[in-house]
């Protein structure tokens, strides 16, 4: 059996770039996720990558850190790195004196961090910018936050470790880590779509796993608590505001409100949670609190369309009797021979998506001193695929025929990659038909992505594509994204329809917390259309299906 | 100002219904439709009853009404049986919309005494009751045996013959069907758009006859070399349906079909637009982009209705109002802080077990799967009838000159039953009659 220098549990942000770190620095390498790639926190996330003007205050240096990655990541993916102007609504005077300090402190370091500086605006001023704020705003504030795409970025990632040489298997769980005389060598995984069960061995396990790495500590019998913390985001239709919006919440934490893709992000809570993550789900109340905390501010927030909610947890550091938010964002990567005395494992606590990098270089020195290898880290300076070069979208849309909405979207997230994907099509013209109409997803599109990026199932095509994520919902995509993925994977028939009811469940998980206004049309529409037209739910002579 | 006997809010099939047989009993009715709802997102064929209560298709749908009766009291097709026999009154309702519609190219085959199933565009099948007769060629009972192609079109978004060949297979199976073959294929015809092409699009091109030649040509080419006898397409065509059929199958000499489909269907359009020539022939005047948004009352009498056009309202007057909204897609039942509301009259509204509905919030009558074995509660919501069609609350008339009809109904739920246009036509029927006696 071979036997590999690192294995790698988990998928999402922080376990794809441990990945890429090790196999650019000659490791051989092999990474397991039990689901989708970032189909953890990552996914569920806001994408937000500057410091977080808050931590430059508390946390300094962590913020300095934050700074340097978002020019790294601008550096590697710039295609799927984007700037969008915020106006920080003030609606009382006590929330006013505590932003003044704070902007006195915060603009003396901003010329520093050579971020553009916060600029004040009248409520007039404010409203002319903005015309949805509240009439009711006292003062505001002007400045700009960085963001990334978190879909992107792991499955560019995962590409990037795959091109040096690391394997990566989705839907492969890893459900025992074998280990002998307090050393680790190996993990077993089971496949999560045909079941079947094997052992890999390896010299140096990482255990990247967010929210569940104490349930991975746990298997070779270390106790490793995390400060568990949930937070949902509520999804809108269409883009409610042109700029990010953030004001104070109902109960004096901070809410904010992002253009988002075609739509618009409202986010977060954060409730700590006692389960297991697995187990965390958006509510009712959540979504309530974030619209009534929104609405203060920009009061159509309440009759706008919710086309879906999700909730992440955070894998915060165990600091208690502090707020959430007064919890560090820094992370701390554990070498639990020193901790624990369990040779070769090794495991990360806390951190952000931002700094996703600079975990993984941390963790692959780490990997290095104890394989005793000394290669430098060149994370930061390669682009990640389809980041080499800028791409002109009339050029796209006027080579290939195709609409500048479907090159525009497709350049922005496959970056240079998006003239191969065409190009495919030079000869099956009919593979540029739109599968998504809401999010102008093209077949060539998918086919690609279930050929070259691990989209094994409609789920992952979602998270690669962003197909269904737009009113509909999935609604008229499906069953047309299930046909494609069924002939590109040789699947059978029932197993197909198996895969698109998944799909409609996850959907599904997303709606029943909360459907409101046209979505209730959106909604009719699915029922009937996979139950009637499809008979999806309908079991034929002795419950067979 | 509109003064009519009868005014019909809402033009889908219930509305639509319900003003041809309260024209049929000789009063004047006027529809008011505000744009369009659930029957023209239907696949165009009429359910009556598909499956029992626990989910299981059958192929008896007045079995599956009888059983489904036992087990709702409150369902619509139980409300109307009170006086006659539920089966005479949908055998007569489906006739009066089946009459309407054949006199208008659009006719139908299929007997209330039998389900059949029929193949869709997805890969999957259908199980109805009355089905177009440009369908007839594909019902499963008939491909026993069968050397079926599925022809697609290169440029045709949303069709995959391929897939549905292999589907095709794999659920006639399921009903102990053996295809002895399934193909698909894609043909590339130049007039066609490359790309992006719908199917709407598709109907209007095979209406055309240099087209529809150019089609047969290489349909008789594909039939010879795969010694086809039955061939699936994804569209007849929007008018010319019966003529490309008949010229197709003789080119061809194989059996060829029409799919069932999901929205946009084009067996949906062509039955929605026989059946409004079909009422406006019986002398109804439709009226398209008005929406009722308020009413005026008198005790238990609707005196008026209000009506918006392009912002601006007038009043509608009439002796009777029939209310045929629909559920959500058609807009007769919208959300108000997170509840469900009747969004004209605000009617008290009831579930499918014929319980008020006290203020539920919306997600407390969803359930967490997406297609759970007895249905959302939410789609067995609605309002009460009485045998007449009249809304009742608690056993008492709201008002004595409103009848309503259609998905607006409560008591069952279109979805899990697959009786959707069933109901509709039935509840329509009765609906017309009642108003009509009721002015006369
Ligand atoms: C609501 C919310 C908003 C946020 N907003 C931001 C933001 O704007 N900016 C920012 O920088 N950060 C943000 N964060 C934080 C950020 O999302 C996370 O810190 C980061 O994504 C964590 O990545 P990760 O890879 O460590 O964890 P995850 O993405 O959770 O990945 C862990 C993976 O491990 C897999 N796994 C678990 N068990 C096993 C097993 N047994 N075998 C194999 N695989 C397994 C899981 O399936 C999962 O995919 C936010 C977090 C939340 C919850
Ligand atoms: C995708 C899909 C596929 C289906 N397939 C089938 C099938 O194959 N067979 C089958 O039997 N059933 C099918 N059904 C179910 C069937 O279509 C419905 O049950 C039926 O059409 C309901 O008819 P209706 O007239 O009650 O409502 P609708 O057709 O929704 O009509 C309501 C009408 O009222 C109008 N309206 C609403 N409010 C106002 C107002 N305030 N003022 C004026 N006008 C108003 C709307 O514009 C609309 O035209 C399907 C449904 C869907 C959604």
């Amino acid at each position: 059996m071979e036997e590999y220098d690192v294995i790698v549990i988990g998928g999402g942000s922080t376990g794809t770039s441990v990945a890429r770190d090790c196999a650019m620095r000659g490791f051989k390498t092999i990474l397991f996720e039990r689901g989708d790639l970032a189909s953890g926190a990552t996914g569920a996330c806001a994408g937000m990558i500057s410091g977080g003007t808050k931590y430059v205050l508390q946390e300094p240096e962590f913020s300095a850190m934050c700074t340097m990655e978002v020019i790294n990541l601008s550096r590697i993916a710039g295609h799927i790195v984007f700037r969008t102007p915020i106006i920080t609504a003030i609606l009382t005077e006590e929330e006013l004196k505590l932003r003044a300090s704070f902007a006195e402190k915060y603009g003396a370091l901003t010329e520093k961090r050579q971020a553009s500086p916060i600029l004040v605006l009248s409520p007039q001023e404010a409203r002319s910018l903005e015309p949805k704020l509240s009439s009711k705003i006292i003062l505001a504030a002007y400045f700009d936050e960085m963001f990334i795409d978190p879909f992107r970025l792991t499955v560019l990632t995962a590409l990037s470790a795959k091109r040096h040489g690391a394997e990566i298997r989705t839907y492969t769980e890893v459900i025992d880590i074998l280990h002998k005389d307090g050393e680790v060598y190996g993990v077993k995984v089971r496949d999560r779509l045909n079941g079947k069960e094997e052992e890999v061995k390896g010299k140096i396990i990482v255990n990247a796993t967010g929210a569940w790495v104490p349930e991975i500590s746990r298997m070779v019998g270390v106790k490793q608590t995390l400060r568990l913390n949930k937070g949902t985001h509520v999804i809108f239709d269409r883009r409610i505001t042109r700029f990010g919006i953030i004001c104070q919440a109902l109960d004096g934490r901070t809410v904010y409100l992002f253009p988002h893709e075609t739509g618009s992000i409202l986010g977060t809570t954060a409730i700590d949670i006692f389960t297991s993550p697995d187990e965390a789900e958006a509510t009712y109340d959540e979504v309530e609190y974030l619209i009534s905390s929104m609405e203060m501010a920009v009061p159509s927030v309440r009759k706008a369309r919710v086309v879906r909610v999700m909730c992440g947890v955070r894998p915060l550091i165990a600091q208690w009797w502090v707020p959430e938010g007064d919890v560090t964002r820094n992370f701390k990567v554990i070498d639990h021979e020193e901790r624990d005395g369990v040779k070769g494992l090794v495991s990360v606590e806390g951190g952000k998506l931002v700094v996703c990098r600079a975990m993984a270089e941390k963790i692959t020195d780490l990997v290095c001193e104890k394989l005793g290898r000394e290669a430098p880290c060149r994370t930061h300076l390669e682009p990640l695929p389809g980041a080499d070069g800028k791409i002109s979208v009339e050029e796209l849309a006027s080579k290939y025929r195709v609409s500048p909405q479907v090159a525009g979207r497709l350049a922005s997230r496959q970056g240079t990659l998006a003239h191969a994907i065409l190009s495919e099509a030079r000869d099956e013209r009919d593979f540029l038909s739109s599968v998504c109409l809401c999010e102008s997803v093209t077949e060539a599109e998918l086919r690609y992505v279930i050929r070259n990026e691990w989209g094994v199932t409609l789920d992952a095509l979602r998270r690669r594509t962003r197909m269904g994520m737009g009113p509909c919902q999935g609604f008229s995509c499906g069953f047309k994204a299930m046909s494609v993925l069924a002939e590109e994977r040789g699947i059978k028939v029932d197993e197909a329809f198996k895969e698109l009811e998944n799909f409609l469940a996850e959907r599904w998980k997303g709606h029943f917390v909360i459907l409101r206004g046209a979505q209730l049309s959106e909604y009719e529409m699915t029922q009937a259309a996979y139950a009637c037209v499809g008979s999806i739910d309908v079991k034929i002579g002795g419950g067979d299906k | 100002m509109i003064e009519t006997d009868v005014l019909v809010i809402g033009g889908g099939v219930a509305g639509l219904l319900a003003a041809a047989k309260a024209a049929d009993e000789g009063v004047e009715v006027v529809i008011v439709d505000r744009g369009s709802g659930a029957s023209y997102q239907s696949s165009g064929v009429i359910d009556v009853m598909g499956c029992l209560p626990e989910g299981e298709i059958t192929l008896s749908p007045l079995e599956g009404v009888t059983q489904t009766i036992e087990c709702l009291p409150q369902h619509p097709y139980s409300v109307i049986s009170s006086e006659r026999s539920v089966a005479d009154v949908i055998k007569e309702a489906t006739k009066c919309l089946l009459d309407m519609a054949s006199t208008h190219e659009v006719r139908f085959d299929g007997n209330i005494e039998k389900n059949v199933i029929l193949l869709n565009t997805i890969g999957s099948f259908k199980i109805t009751c009355f089905y177009q007769s440009t369908m007839s060629g594909g019902t499963l009972n008939k491909l026993d045996g069968a050397s079926l192609l599925v022809v697609g079109f290169n440029g045709l978004a949303g069709f995959n013959p391929r897939f549905c060949a292999s589907g095709f297979k794999h659920f006639a199976s399921k009903f102990n069907v053996e295809l002895r073959k399934a193909d698909g294929v894609k043909l590339s015809l130049p007039a066609l758009r490359d790309f992006n092409l719908t199917f709407i699009e598709l109907a209007r091109m095979i209406d055309k006859d240099e087209f529809r030649e150019i089609l047969a040509k290489k349909l008789r080419d594909e039939t010879v070399k795969g010694n086809t006898s039955h061939i699936a397409l994804p569209t007849l065509g929007l008018r010319k349906h019966y003529e490309s059929m008949r010229i197709l199958r003789e080119e061809t000499e194989a059996e060829v079909f029409e799919l069932v489909s999901p929205p946009p269907s084009v067996p949906a359009q062509r039955l929605m637009r026989a059946l409004e020539e079909g009422v406006a022939e019986k002398g109804v005047r439709i009226l398209r982009g008005y929406k009722a948004v308020g009413f005026k009352s008198e005790g238990r009498r609707v005196m008026s209705v209000i009506l918006d056009s392009g912002g601006k309202h007038f009043p509608a007057k009439a002796g009777a109002y029939i209310l045929a909204t629909g559920k959500f897609i058609g807009g007769g039942l919208v959300e108000e802080e997170d509840k469900v509301k009747e969004a004209v009259f605000n009617l008290p509204l009831y579930d499918e077990r014929g319980k008020a509905l006290r203020g539920q919030k919306i997600p407390r009558l969803l359930a967490r799967s997406p297609f759970p074995q007895g249905g959302h509660p939410l789609m067995g919501c609605g309002v009460k009838v009485n045998a007449q069609m009249k809304p009742v609350v608690e056993g008492e008339v709201v008002y004595e000159n409103l009848f309503v009809a259609g998905s607006l109904i409560s008591g069952y739920s279109y979805v899990r039953e697959k009786s959707g246009m069933g109901v509709a036509t039935a509840t329509g029927y009765v609906a017309g009659i009642s108003a009509a006696i009721y002015v006369g």
